[in-house]
């Protein structure tokens, strides 16, 4: 019955709150100790704001596995869970991406933590060159251009 | 900056910080041609990419299975070599494709091996490194004191202990020894060492000169105390936990790569000896093993013997007989053995290059022969007289490495 499970309350670094199943905060390493640690009702994390926990949450309450009476499993199908995962980075956009690969550090959630970065490594794959990987992440780049001509030149190859 | 691009995502990203550790959670996902790319972005992810931290990282990662194949025309007058890049046919793994987008650097031998993920030609005057991932082309220092025109040995390995990967050196010569005659007759013999033949001086003992480099940034030969017996025998060694192992006359000797111990191992008593060139040092379960396919060809049968203790130099031997439907596979052609796989399959490379060029990777395990064809090759190479030409193959199916050798000179 849905008010048997054990509900557990989440708080954000700005005070934005979640209540969410136990089932769901097992997703993660670092919460799952916290919860049986420190059995309280409401925890705090310092870490990371509401819009990055929001979308924690939805992907841990996706990803939960629930077996519901009757054996019959009630979480999504590996396909399906494939499907909704694309469609969950693809409207993100990358400052988004890096906040939730730095909580999913955080909170310890591998699935997470993968699907993120492997995001990430495909949006750099997808770069031509690397002022295109510079642009695309915004990193400045610290080479003289004499530095930038050899460090170019030795890997002329992996521009093919 | 250049901020050409209208896609919005872009300019939202110039204010992010990623920091290093997470930085790293995401290069190692990348593929080692990519990460090439990434190096020239920034001083910082070229050290990081470059840092031996990252490259323990990124083994844990990435992998992919890759042959190379090297051809040489030994014409005198006009010699040329090629190497080659095959990979896996995506509809049919048992063939591998050449793969005409990838040029490698003639290694100045015409035979290749593996090591450790690194390409590395032992037979060439300068021995060199070659790293396909990254591309790097690494000759060992100039001043290596083994070039002196005498039996040269290079044997390689890695110890996993301290992550450090070293090279021996083994140059086999003759001492001399200088004559003097006193009035009175007597004769006095006086060592003058190895080295080349000074025409006046009779030919002594012969002696095996050893040296050491450890692979890193400014490496240099060390010598070490010489021995006067077991030489080395003309085939590959081999590196399996922290030591290297090549055989000599009757033994096998075993280097630890970490304390720079030589110990002998005692041969068993496989067909033809040691010096018997259908005998290979493999690796067998995690242990050496000595693979004898002299009856392959004509009996379909393999001998193989297990070092079971070091110790006690204890070998056992087991006898495979090849299921009657390889037989075909093996009865016209004589092979050589290649190297094992990562899940400890032994490749068989035909003696000589005939079309359809296949070779075979036998499963000890489950005595199981598999033939794995190989499509791509130019037509020319078959044409030529066999006296003309050779070849080399390598296969390699560990991670890729991305190891900075760094300048060794």
């Amino acid at each position: 019955m849905e008010n048997e499970k054990k509900m557990i309350t989440l708080k954000s670094s700005d005070d934005v709150t979640f209540e969410v199943e136990e089932a769901v905060v097992l997703e993660s390493q670092f919460l799952s100790h916290l919860v049986q640690d420190c059995p309280a009702p409401e925890h705090k994390i310092k870490e990371v704001t509401g819009k990055i926990l929001s979308k924690v949450v939805e992907y841990c309450e996706k990803h939960v596995v629930v077996v519901v009476d009757g054996g019959d499993s009630s979480s999504s199908s590996g396909d399906d869970l494939k499907k909704w995962d694309d469609k969950f980075i693809k409207e993100m956009d990358l400052s988004t991406v890096y906040d939730l690969i730095a909580a999913a550090n955080y909170l310890n959630i591998q699935a997470l933590l993968d699907l993120m970065c492997q995001r990430v490594a495909d949006v750099i794959t997808a770069c031509k060159d690397h002022k295109e990987i510079r642009e695309t992440l915004g990193i400045v780049s610290d080479y003289t251009a004499e530095e930038e001509a050899e460090v170019l030149k030795e890997n002329e190859w992996a521009f093919d | 900056m250049d901020l050409s691009s209208n896609r919005q995502r872009r300019s939202q990203a110039q204010e992010i910080h990623i920091p290093t550790e997470l930085v790293t959670e995401i290069l190692k996902r990348l593929p080692a041609k990519t990460l090439m790319r990434f190096k020239c972005v920034s001083k910082l992810w070229e050290s990081l990419i470059r840092s031996k931290y990252f490259s323990n990282q990124f083994l844990t990662v990435s992998s992919q299975k890759c042959l190379y194949m090297c051809l040489s025309d030994i014409n005198e007058d006009d010699p040329k070599s090629v190497i080659l890049s095959l990979v896996p046919n995506a509809t049919n793994p048992s063939t591998f494709v050449v793969d005409h987008d990838v040029t490698i650097p003639w290694l100045g031998s015409y035979n290749l091996h593996n090591l450790c993920g690194f390409m590395w030609s032992s037979d060439s005057k300068i021995p060199r490194i070659y790293n396909p991932a990254t591309r790097q082309l690494v000759t060992l220092p100039a001043t290596s004191p083994c070039s002196q025109g005498y039996n040269t040995f290079y044997y390689f390995g890695h110890d996993p202990v301290n992550d450090q990967y070293k090279l021996i050196c083994l140059n086999s010569s003759y001492t001399y020894i200088r004559i003097y005659r006193k009035p009175e007759g007597n004769i006095r013999y006086c060592l003058i060492g190895g080295g080349p033949p000074p025409s006046t001086l009779k030919r002594g003992r012969r002696i095996l000169k050893r040296w050491v480099l450890v692979l890193k940034p400014g490496a240099s030969w060390k010598e070490m105390d010489p021995t006067y017996n077991h030489m080395p025998i003309s085939r590959p060694g081999l590196s399996i936990n922290g030591r290297i192992y090549y055989m000599a006359n009757y033994v096998v000797v075993s280097f630890n790569i970490r304390s720079e111990k030589f110990k002998t191992i005692s041969a068993p008593s496989v067909h033809g000896g040691l010096k018997n060139k259908k005998v290979s040092l493999i690796e067998y379960g995690g242990r050496l093993a000595l693979f004898d396919h002299t009856h392959l060809k004509h009996k379909g049968k393999v001998a193989l013997w297990v070092l079971e203790n070091t110790r006690k130099e204890k070998w056992s031997k087991k006898t495979l007989v090849l299921q009657p439907s390889h037989l075909n596979l093996v009865d016209k052609t004589n092979f050589e053995v290649k190297g094992t796989t990562q899940s400890g399959k032994v490749l068989l490379i035909p003696s000589d290059l005939r079309s359809p060029f296949y070779i075979l990777c036998y499963d000890l395990q489950n005595n199981d022969m598999t033939k794995i064809d190989i499509n791509g090759l130019p037509d020319h190479w078959f044409d030529k007289k066999a006296a003309k030409r050779c070849f080399s193959l390598m296969f390699m199916d560990q991670s890729e490495s991305i190891l900075y050798l760094g300048d060794l000179n």
